[in-house]
């Protein structure tokens, strides 16, 4: 029985089960699907004198954890930003990581690097992540690539991508009321996730009409545009920098 | 007269002045090496009051040591800065201005005497402004008089060279100190008066204040607690004629119930700008000062060039301009928000006219003074109302203002971001060597904010920068503050890179971050907050500087721009101020209501507003002394109890989300709060079942601050108010602009510290200081309780008027501020937003006709879009009821 706090998607043939623990689960590969995780963050930022508990990473890779148990998979895609900075590599948030590896030892984690992984440098041999340039995929993935920058559909042989670097949020009202949620956005052939990582802001998107949009909070809720809106820079074929315009390099 | 110097005396004479006895007052008492605070109205002479006690004091050691100061002064020098030739004397006074902007007329004013008395002394200001070259002369030696401002005071006091640099320092005048005391940067000030008195236990501080309700109170601040001498306080009681006038409407059937832009009156106005040679226009927001220059200029061609504008956010420059050609007698006016309530020896106006209620007594007569700016003169002040209920309120204002009942502004106690802030500033400047914690600690207790600082506060503040927090492993590889090298019971700042990230912090105290708006071209016309150009895109327009200009690009810390002629889509909304109805102010306006109910009207004000007040009366009722009066009334869109404490907005506020909260506590559902300064309304989509015993238990002050910290808990106020405390407290790094900006990887939102905080550092001070200035200066809890207290002993008018009244329609229309308290469940809120999307990027310019400029043809109220009670959608009678 499907769980209700969470949705399905069916998105290029293929069906992924969001969950508001802000992970994606595509079934037919056993595949667990998170994006900007930027472990590390509190540490880079202690190291900058200002002061961000460090029992943020632990926090974070306890919800990955219970992801894990409930999902069972046996693949871990990264869509990049693992690390948050070089300064994230403090010995403390290292050990975190690595017992957490050891105690998923069996499972196969790939690594899209991202802008920030570029920075922090590659996770170490010993934790054995595979580590892949984006656009990649394995070949059992079919249509799908994994990235971490949206605008590598362009570089994917037409497959559709999934990738993160956004950390896409929508803002939903009524009346005076607002509320600001992060959310999973389905495009025409790219989709983006919301940011893994508890230390991490958002970046409010206007999505196109024919987007799918899942905000994330206590459950996945499904929300569409509002009825009869149609603004018109979304009549004409747009980049995806245009479509989104919180897309910008280099956005932590 | 008692003789203080003769060459004092000439100066007066050769001006046509002779001292007031509050001058001869401060100057003796400066004399006696005592320190106080002066206050007496603007515009009589507080600057020489301050100003000509160390002169005398310099002129007479020089007189006692041979005669005058034989350096020569280079004559009709124009230079801001007289130096002579050789160096000038050590630095002797610092002139603390609130305003950066100020400090160029400050020097001005204080440059006149020194220079006509001879005395060999530099003069110069040390701002953000200051030129490099400047900064680099005054690197190696202060100048003899240096105008500043509280930040730029601590940068100083942030270098190891400081004790060196100020040895000779003998009095520091803080100048404006009312607008500094209720602020953190009042705090600030108080711990760099604090420094500078271990240097020099014979410092003398002297304040300069516009009156306030807590003068006394406002000198002791100012002082520390313990003053060296017994402390001065020395009033001018110099009288002023004051005259307040209004407009009042033709048409007040006509005249809308809501409102704050009262553009309808522009012809009226520019009549009387016309009739005077310079008129002040006092708007209470930016966004208003925008709108009414604009329209004065588009319904009298004449104007151009004659009227100008001023405000907080404009280019430094673009406002020098403005009170250069003001004091030049070349402006016929100057539309104008606080930015020139302040402001030295400022040229006199021949009328001053204030658009909307003043919300407080204090702001009326500090505005009025800017009128017969002489000793002497009369002051004058055209009341213009944007709604009916102001009328009320500029009468009351007057009553206020006539009987003295002034607001105070009180202090704030011990804020722990400060705090923390000035202990990395002291480590900064005691490196290498370090600073004792207990000498620090007696230093700080010395202020009057600290006073009462306990020991544990003390030892988590020392904590948070030394690692961060309370708990000795959440924060590992942290330091702000470390043990000294030679010393290790002695602390010192950890690296230098924390001490020019925290110098660079230094400086943002003041408030939300700000960005600058320029031409492409590079010439700037200002700056906006951060909060108002985040909702806008890219190709939004908006009105700034009384031009309507199109974003082209945002980029580091600066927003471009062009001129366009284009006006759909424009904004002219953005922060700036809306104040609430003082104490005094609502204590007068209640008065006012209760004799309209015994049916007595006495002024040409409550004459006027007698047809909308008996309508009230016929509708619903108004409240007596000892009675509340609460409206129930279904309208369309939904169920409203109106409720009139007439507390003030922000009170109001604070009452809307805790009566909410304790509704909402026995059954879930969502029920809105607006306020406004008079009351406050209810709204829910189901009907409010709030019979008479029920408001008993609703309006009780048991259990008041956990109701009130639940409220601050579960909405987003907490969050907010510690945007704030973080940027003080240097968790979010500022970038500058023109400054490469600290790495991106290092950027954090204050609302991202709040949320790891709370989880997992709950008992972080700074989360509970968040909490603490919600409740008592956002939600103003001492109010509400005296409210509470006050409506637990009133009579409970319960009414259900079949339609809006005068007092229920502005609360209606005020859709803008609202706070909402609900016990819903997260995936019901977002079940009840229809699912719709707001479209953030482009789609959420709001389109707001009411405020595009629009060429009026006639006075005729029927061509303002205003929320009249005319556009009502419920009951469309005319207001009258006929």
């Amino acid at each position: 029985m499907p769980d209700p706090q969470h949705a399905d998607v069916h998105w290029a043939g293929e069906l992924f089960t969001l969950s508001p623990l802000r992970v994606a689960h595509w079934a037919r590969r056993r595949t667990l699907l998170v994006a900007d995780m930027h472990l590390g963050k509190p540490a880079a930022f202690r190291h900058a004198g200002v002061p961000v508990p460090e029992e943020c990473t632990a926090a974070d890779l306890a919800r990955l954890d219970q992801a894990i148990q409930s999902f069972a998979p046996d693949r871990l895609v990264i869509l990049g930003d693992l690390l948050h900075a070089r300064t994230a590599r403090c010995p403390r948030t290292f050990q975190t990581i690595a017992a957490w590896r050891a105690e998923h030892a069996t499972l196969d984690i790939l690594l899209i690097r991202g802008n920030h992984d570029d920075r922090a440098g590659d996770p170490p041999e010993d934790w054995r992540f595979r580590v892949h340039d984006e656009p990649f995929a394995d070949p059992e993935d079919g249509n799908i690539a994994f990235a971490h920058f949206p605008e590598a559909i362009e570089r994917a042989d037409g497959k559709h991508v999934l990738a993160g670097h956004v950390h896409p949020a929508v803002r939903l009202t009524r009346g005076a009321r607002s509320l600001r949620a992060p959310c999973f956005l389905f495009g025409s052939r790219a989709a983006l996730f919301p940011a893994f990582g508890s230390f991490t802001g958002t970046k409010v998107i206007a999505p196109a009409p024919a987007d799918r949009v899942f905000i994330v909070g206590d459950c996945v809720v499904a929300v569409g545009p509002k009825p009869g809106h149609q603004p018109s820079h979304h009549s004409r074929p747009t980049s995806a920098r245009r479509r989104y315009p919180g897309l910008r390099p280099g956005l932590g | 007269m008692p003789t203080v110097h003769p060459a004092i005396e000439q100066f007066f004479a050769s001006r046509g002045w002779s001292p007031f006895e509050f001058q001869l007052q401060a100057w003796q008492a400066y004399l006696d090496g005592r320190s106080g605070l002066i206050n007496a109205p603007t515009g009589v002479g507080k600057t020489m009051a301050a100003w000509l006690g160390p002169v005398i004091e310099r002129l007479r050691e020089l007189e006692a040591s041979g005669g005058v100061s034989d350096a020569p002064l280079r004559a009709g020098s124009k230079k801001r800065s007289v130096r002579p030739t050789g160096d000038g004397e050590p630095i002797r006074v610092l002139w603390i201005t609130p305003l950066r902007a100020l400090a160029n007329d400050t020097l001005a004013s204080l440059l006149e005497p020194t220079r006509a008395l001879g005395l060999p002394w530099t003069i110069e200001s040390r701002t953000g402004d200051t030129s490099q070259s400047l900064r680099k002369k005054q690197k190696d030696r202060l100048p003899t008089a240096m105008v500043t401002t509280p930040e730029s005071l601590t940068l100083l006091l942030s270098h190891s060279t400081w004790r060196e640099r100020f040895a000779t320092l003998r009095t520091v005048v803080v100048d404006e100190w009312h607008e500094l005391i209720g602020t953190k940067r009042g705090v600030q000030m108080e711990l760099a008066l604090a420094r500078l008195r271990t240097l020099n236990p014979a410092l003398r501080t002297w304040g300069v204040s516009a009156t306030i309700g807590n003068l006394e109170q406002a000198r002791d601040v100012l002082l520390g607690v313990r003053p060296a001498h017994t402390p001065a306080l020395v009033r001018g009681q110099i009288a002023k004629d004051l005259q307040i006038h209004m407009l009042i409407p033709r048409d007040i059937e006509r005249f809308p119930w809501a409102g704050h832009l009262g553009t309808r009156s522009v012809d009226v106005v520019i009549e009387r700008i016309r009739a005077a040679r310079s008129t002040l226009l006092f708007t209470n927001t930016r966004s208003q000062a925008e709108i009414w220059f604009g329209r004065l200029l588009a319904a009298d061609d004449d104007l151009i060039g004659q009227v100008a504008i001023h405000h907080g956010s404009l280019d430094r420059g673009l406002r020098q301009k403005v009170e250069n050609m003001l004091a030049a007698g070349s402006l016929r006016c100057v539309v104008c928000t606080s930015s020139l309530d302040l402001g030295v020896d400022f040229s006199p106006v021949d009328q001053v006219i204030q658009l909307g209620s003043p919300k407080g007594v204090a702001r009326l007569l500090q505005r009025a003074g800017r009128s017969g700016h002489q000793p002497g003169a009369t002051s004058r002040v055209l009341g213009v109302p944007t709604h009916a209920f102001e009328l009320v309120e500029f009468a009351a204002a007057r009553e206020a203002a006539e009987a003295r009942q002034i607001e105070s502004r009180p202090p704030q106690t011990a804020p722990l971001d400060v705090l923390a802030q000035h202990l990395v500033t002291i480590a900064c400047a005691e490196a290498p060597a370090g600073f004792d914690e207990a000498v620090v600690r007696d230093e700080v207790r010395s202020t009057y904010a600290y006073r009462d600082l306990s020991d544990i506060d003390w030892h988590w503040a020392m904590d948070f920068v030394k690692r961060g927090g309370q708990a000795l492993t959440a924060y590992p590889h942290f330091a702000r503050v470390a043990p000294a090298k030679e010393h290790p019971s002695r602390w010192t700042v950890a690296s230098d890179r924390i001490a020019r990230t925290h110098r660079m912090t230094i400086g943002t105290i003041t408030g939300e971050n700000s960005l600058a708006v320029k031409y492409l071209s590079g010439r700037s016309l200002g700056h906006v907050e951060e909060g108002f150009i985040s909702r806008l895109e890219v190709g939004a327009r908006f009105v700034f500087a009384g031009k309507i200009l199109e974003i082209l690009r945002v980029r580091d810390n600066t927003v471009f721009v062009q001129r366009t002629r284009k006006r759909s889509g424009v904004v002219s909304r953005w922060d700036g101020g809306r104040f609430s109805l003082s104490t005094q102010l609502s204590a007068a306006v209640r008065g006012k209501l209760a004799d309209a109910r015994s049916g007595v009207f006495i002024g040409p004000e409550m004459e006027a507003m007698r047809p909308i007040l008996e309508l009230q009366m016929r509708r619903s009722t108004l409240p007596g002394p000892d009675e509340l009066l609460i409206e129930s009334i279904q309208t369309p869109d939904a169920y409203n109890v109106f409720i009139f404490p007439f507390e003030g907005r922000m009170a109001h506020e604070g009452l809307g989300a805790l009566l909410a909260h304790r509704i909402t506590l026995e059954a879930p559902a969502t029920i809105t709060a607006n306020c406004n300064d008079y009351g406050l309304v209810l709204r829910s989509q189901d009907p409010l079942d709030l019979p008479q015993e029920r408001w008993a238990g609703l309006l009780s002050t048991t259990a008041l601050v956990d109701d009130l910290m639940a409220c601050v808990n579960s909405s987003s106020m907490a969050r907010r108010q510690f945007r704030d405390i973080a940027r003080v407290a240097g968790l979010v790094v500022p970038g500058f602009p023109g400054q490469s900006k600290p790495g991106r990887h290092l950027q954090a939102s204050s609302e991202m510290f709040f949320d790891v905080f709370e989880e997992f550092d709950p008992e972080n001070l700074l989360l509970r200081q968040a909490r603490r200035e919600v409740l008592d200066s956002q939600l103003e809890l001492g109010r509400i309780r005296t409210a509470l207290e006050r409506m637990s002993k009133q009579t409970i008018l319960n009414r259900t008027p079949e339609e809006l009244t005068p007092l229920s329609f502005p609360l209606w229309a005020e859709h803008l501020r609202s706070t909402s308290a609900s016990t819903e469940k997260w995936s019901d809120v977002v079940a009840k937003m229809s699912l719709e999307l707001e479209q953030s990027a482009t789609g959420d310019v709001p389109r707001r006709p009411r405020t595009k400029p629009k060429k009026q043809t006639s006075n005729s109220p029927t061509s303002s879009r205003k929320p009249s009670p005319r556009a009502r959608p419920a009951t469309r009678r005319r207001p009258l009821g006929r």
